[in-house]
Order: C-alpha cells, then sequence, then structure tokens
C-alpha cells in the first residue's frame, strides 16, 4: 500500500541516466581485458615452465654442398655430448633419437614414409642446471673450437623477447583498465554534480526539514548503485559470449604455443565480481561529491 | 561546542532576534533592526503587506537564511556559532507550511506526509500509525495514496500543514498557511495549530487573512518596510499574553 520512494525526484532527472552505458562499456571492456591478461599470464608460464632451462645444438648431417657427412656426424655428435659433460652449468646432454625427431617434425611434416631421407641435422637436448650461471658466449665458443659446425640455439633468448613482449602487452591492459576506473570516476563525478543542481530546490527542501547530509548522500549512492549494477551485468552479459567464442576458437588450436584459454572457477569468479567492484568504485564516488558538494549549503 | 537544545531549557525563548538586519546579495535591507523574542508555548500572527519581509523573516527562523547583520538565537543556540552539524537537530525541532507549498511531486501524499518523520529516522510501523491519522484528520483519507500532483490547491495546502506538523515541532512556522482553503476549513485548520500550541508548539503564522485575524485574535508581530512592531490582538484575544520587544521586555 505504502511505498517508501527516494525522497529526491530521480524519477525526473536524466542527467545520470547515461550512466549504465558508461558502466556497462567499462565491465565489457574490462572482462575482455582480464581474460585477454590472465590468458597472457597462463601462456608466459607455460613457456617460461617448457623451455627456460634448455637449449638445443644442431649438428649438421650434410655439408654446404649437400654432400653426406657419414662418419664425421657421429665423431662430432660425440665431441659435443664429452664437451659439454664437462661443463658445470650443463645438468645433461642427450641425442635425440630417430622417433623423437620424427615425433617433433610430425606437424608440419606428418607420417612422412621416407623421413630417414630428409637432410635434417642431429639434435642434442642440453638441460641447464638452473643453479650454475651459463655463460652462453664462452659455451658457444668453447664448443665451436671443437666442433666447428655445430650450431647452438638458447630458447631463452629469444623467450625472453616474447616474455618483454608480453609483459608490455599486459602494462598496457593495466594502463587501458585505470583509464576506464578514471573515466568512470569522473563520469559518476559529472553527473551527481549535474543531479545536485537540477534538484537543488528538493535538497534545500530535505535539509530545511532536518535531513543530514549522510541522508541525501545515501539517496544519492542508492540511486547509483542500482544504475551501475544494472549496467554492469549488462556489461558482463555481453562479454561472456565473446569470451567463450574466442575460449573456443584457442582451445581448437589444440597444444597451440601461442595462447591458453582463460578458464577455471577462479576466472568466472572474478569476471562476475567486476561488477560489483565497478559498483562499489561508483557508489563511495557519488557519496563523497555529494558530501562535498553539500558543505557549501547552510 | 555543546547544543542546549538537548538541555532542558525551561522558559528560556524559542526565538531571539537582536539587531537583526538582512538583505539579499549588494540589493537594499529587507529586514532592519529587528528585535523581538517568541516565548514557549505562545502563538502569534505575523502580518503586514506584500513585501514587508514576512517570508524573510520567517525563513531567518527555519534557517534557510543567515541574518547580515545581528543576532538569532533558535532553542537557546546563537545560529551564526553553532556548528553546521548540528543545524540538522535545530531544523527537526521546527515545522514549516511554506506559502508555495513545497511538496515533493514524485512522492504521494502519504510520503509527502511521512518524510519528515523518515529522515528523521522514525519506524516504519509508528511512520504508518501517525501519518495515516493526521492525514484523517485533514480529510485527505481519499487521496493517501495519490501523488501530490493530482491534488487541488487547497488538498496540497493541507499536505503541507500535514507534513508541518507531523513531527510534533517546538515551533511551527506557517507562511499564508489557508491562502487556498474556503474559511471553514482554514479555522479547522487554525484550530489544529491551536491544539498544536495547547501541547506547548510556538507557533508564528503569517498572513493576510482578516477574518482569521479577528476570529482568532492572537497577538501580531507586523512588518512594515523590513521594521517590526508590537500590534495588540484584534477580536477574540484567545492568545496568551506572551509577546515581548527587546525594550518592553527590559521594561519588565
Amino acid at each position: 500500500m505504502y511505498r517508501n520512494k527516494s525522497s529526491l525526484p530521480f524519477v525526473y532527472d536524466s542527467s545520470s541516466l547515461f550512466l549504465p552505458w558508461m558502466i556497462m562499456l567499462m565491465i565489457f571492456i574490462a572482462s575482455l581485458s582480464a581474460a585477454g591478461g590472465i590468458s597472457l599470464n597462463n601462456t608466459l608460464q607455460h613457456w617460461n615452465r617448457a623451455i627456460s632451462g634448455s637449449l638445443t645444438i644442431q649438428i649438421p648431417t650434410h655439408d654446404k654442398s649437400g654432400t653426406f657427412r657419414g662418419e664425421n656426424v657421429n665423431q662430432d655428435i660425440e665431441k659435443t655430448l664429452s664437451y659439454l659433460r664437462g661443463q658445470e652449468a650443463i645438468k645433461s646432454a642427450k641425442k635425440l633419437s630417430t622417433e623423437q625427431m620424427r615425433k617433433l617434425m610430425d606437424p608440419w611434416l606428418g607420417n612422412l614414409e621416407d623421413f630417414n631421407e630428409l637432410p635434417l641435422p642431429e639434435l642434442i637436448d642440453v638441460t641447464l642446471n638452473k643453479e650454475v650461471h651459463l655463460d652462453f658466449d664462452s659455451l658457444k665458443e668453447g664448443l665451436l673450437k671443437i666442433v666447428p659446425s655445430a650450431s647452438l640455439d638458447l630458447h631463452r633468448v629469444w623467450l625472453e623477447r616474447l616474455i618483454a613482449l608480453a609483459e608490455g602487452v599486459k602494462k598496457i591492459t593495466t594502463l587501458v583498465l585505470i583509464l576506464l576506473i578514471l573515466t568512470t570516476s569522473l563520469t559518476v563525478i559529472y553527473s551527481t554534480r549535474s543531479s545536485l543542481a537540477v534538484h537543488k530546490p528538493a535538497i534545500e527542501l530535505l535539509h530545511m526539514m532536518g535531513a543530514k547530509d549522510s541522508y541525501i548522500a545515501f539517496q544519492y549512492a542508492l540511486r547509483v548503485l542500482k544504475l551501475s549494477l544494472l549496467g554492469g551485468f549488462a556489461g558482463l552479459g555481453l562479454s561472456f559470449p565473446v569470451i567463450l567464442t574466442i575460449s573456443a576458437l584457442v582451445t581448437e588450436l589444440k597444444g597451440s604455443f601461442l595462447m591458453s584459454a582463460p578458464q577455471g572457477s577462479h576466472f568466472w569468479s572474478l569476471l562476475a565480481f567486476l561488477p560489483f567492484l565497478a559498483s562499489a568504485l561508483s557508489v563511495g564516488t557519488a557519496y563523497l561529491t555529494v558530501h562535498k558538494h553539500l558543505r557549501r549549503f547552510i | 561546542m555543546t547544543l542546549s537544545i538537548f538541555k532542558n531549557q525551561k522558559n528560556a525563548p524559542i526565538v531571539t532576534f537582536e539587531g537583526v538586519g538582512l538583505r539579499y546579495s549588494e540589493g537594499p535591507e529587507v529586514l532592519r533592526d529587528i528585535d523581538f523574542s517568541l516565548e514557549p508555548g505562545s502563538i502569534h500572527f505575523l502580518t503586514g503587506e506584500s513585501g514587508a519581509g514576512k517570508t524573510s523573516l520567517l525563513s531567518l527562523m527555519y534557517l534557510d537564511n543567515r541574518p547580515t547583520r545581528g543576532k538569532v538565537r533558535l532553542f537557546g543556540n546563537p545560529v551564526e556559532k553553532t556548528e553546521r552539524k548540528y543545524l540538522p537537530f535545530i531544523r527537526r525541532k521546527i515545522g514549516v507550511v511554506f506559502q508555495d507549498f513545497r511538496l515533493l511531486n514524485h512522492l504521494s501524499t502519504f510520503d509527502n506526509v511521512a518524510l519528515p518523520l523518515r529522515i528523521a529516522g522514525v519506524k516504519e510501523s509508528e511512520i504508518r500509525k501517525h501519518v495515516g491519522e493526521l492525514i484523517k484528520w485533514v480529510g485527505l483519507s481519499a487521496q493517501i495514496n495519490a501523488k501530490v500532483t493530482t491534488l487541488s490547491g487547497g488538498q496540497k495546502q493541507r499536505v503541507a500543514i500535514a507534513r508541518a506538523v507531523i513531527n510534533r515541532p517546538a515551533l511551527l512556522l506557517a507562511d499564508e498557511p489557508t491562502g487556498n482553503v474556503d474559511d471553514e476549513l482554514a479555522k479547522r485548520l487554525l484550530h489544529l495549530f491551536i491544539e498544536l500550541n495547547k501541547l506547548g508548539t510556538t507557533v508564528l503564522i503569517a498572513t493576510h487573512s482578516e477574518p482569521l485575524i479577528h476570529h482568532f485574535g492572537f497577538e501580531r508581530l507586523h512588518l512594515e518596510h523590513g521594521r517590526l512592531t508590537h500590534l495588540p490582538a484584534l477580536g477574540n484575544s484567545l492568545s496568551p499574553k506572551n509577546f515581548k520587544t527587546k525594550k518592553e521586555a527590559e521594561n519588565v
């Protein structure tokens, strides 16, 4: 029968109606950024675990004119292995078997019958001793003196470049989020100020009836809470299909080295938390803006 | 500063003006050298021609304006020295009927009348009981859930009066409270003020209505060109003789 509505006539106030749209956009971008950031983080960890403590040495089976080097290949392999075993920074070194090579090349070459006829180099997989610092240049120099045809591939060098790139992308994502937070806060501040100007007569009336500033600020906070939750969940709702579609596409690239799809209850809980976070930010901003503004009143 | 409003100051004047002047921005003084006090439980008419400064005088009492000179004391508290955070507690002891009603158009009759109680944090069950009774008393039971925009001028005025008296204020200020109602209803509403006055509320009614002034015969504060004079009661003289100008108080 009796309805306890807001004491301020927000129903006639269009100044804050674009707030849900703003929050919706913010949550949509924030959700996608969070999904991208988490994916990138997972990928970096995966890369680090997979290849950071290893290097590969290639021993060519053919010389530059394309002639099979025969027994020299085995000799070079033996020399290389014995040199590596003498190094403190090397934990283990092992020549890859033909079967392992075939498995490694399988995604590119398929099940090739005359695999053995290919002029592929022999590969030595080296695991580094993490407790000892590796002087890559002196290792390379020492090995080339013994086996001039060998070539060394330290994964860490290009991995570090990729990590730097990924870290850069992460920083940009964080910057975008900070900008979104700033923009939302400013939107709330200006829409609240504009609304305070519109409702000045009603606010004066409430003051005359004995309303404290906190009573009026609470009315605003409640209004902004409703609008931001509305916008927040709409933004989240919009981001779900986009994230799910991208995740599905990434998952299709099975074993992809480039990206891992975000997943797990932690990820989805984080996303569901975003509208509440944005609402808390908006409500706090509105409450403080009203309090500050009302200090000018008698 | 501790507010003396929270202490039980018996017989201290509810309102005291000492050498009060008021001007808006750089304009001329609309109120000049106002000196008077209102004793607890008194009831007065505030008379004067349009533009004499009646609404301005009332606005100083309901704290919508601050005097440009002189001192105003409400419930024993000097207004200019009272911290802003204490003003709501003073205002909650004052009921105001505005000339232009100042109702909140998005709310119903019930919610408009209930507003002072909600602001004061009264329980909803109490609010329902008291507001319902008062709305019935002012004859608006049928409009209890109606939006105030659908009410007539007279009905709006009754809502404004009900809102002003719902929390049984210690000081009731009414600016032309019967301007939009017929004589019979005007008298009935004035009787409501008298009932409140009997319960201890100090009442000041700004009015132009000669019939009311003659019928009820309360003592008069009369404003002319921004200056206040004390005129004797006309007609029935229902009110106690408790108004004193500063000069009279000094003589006593």
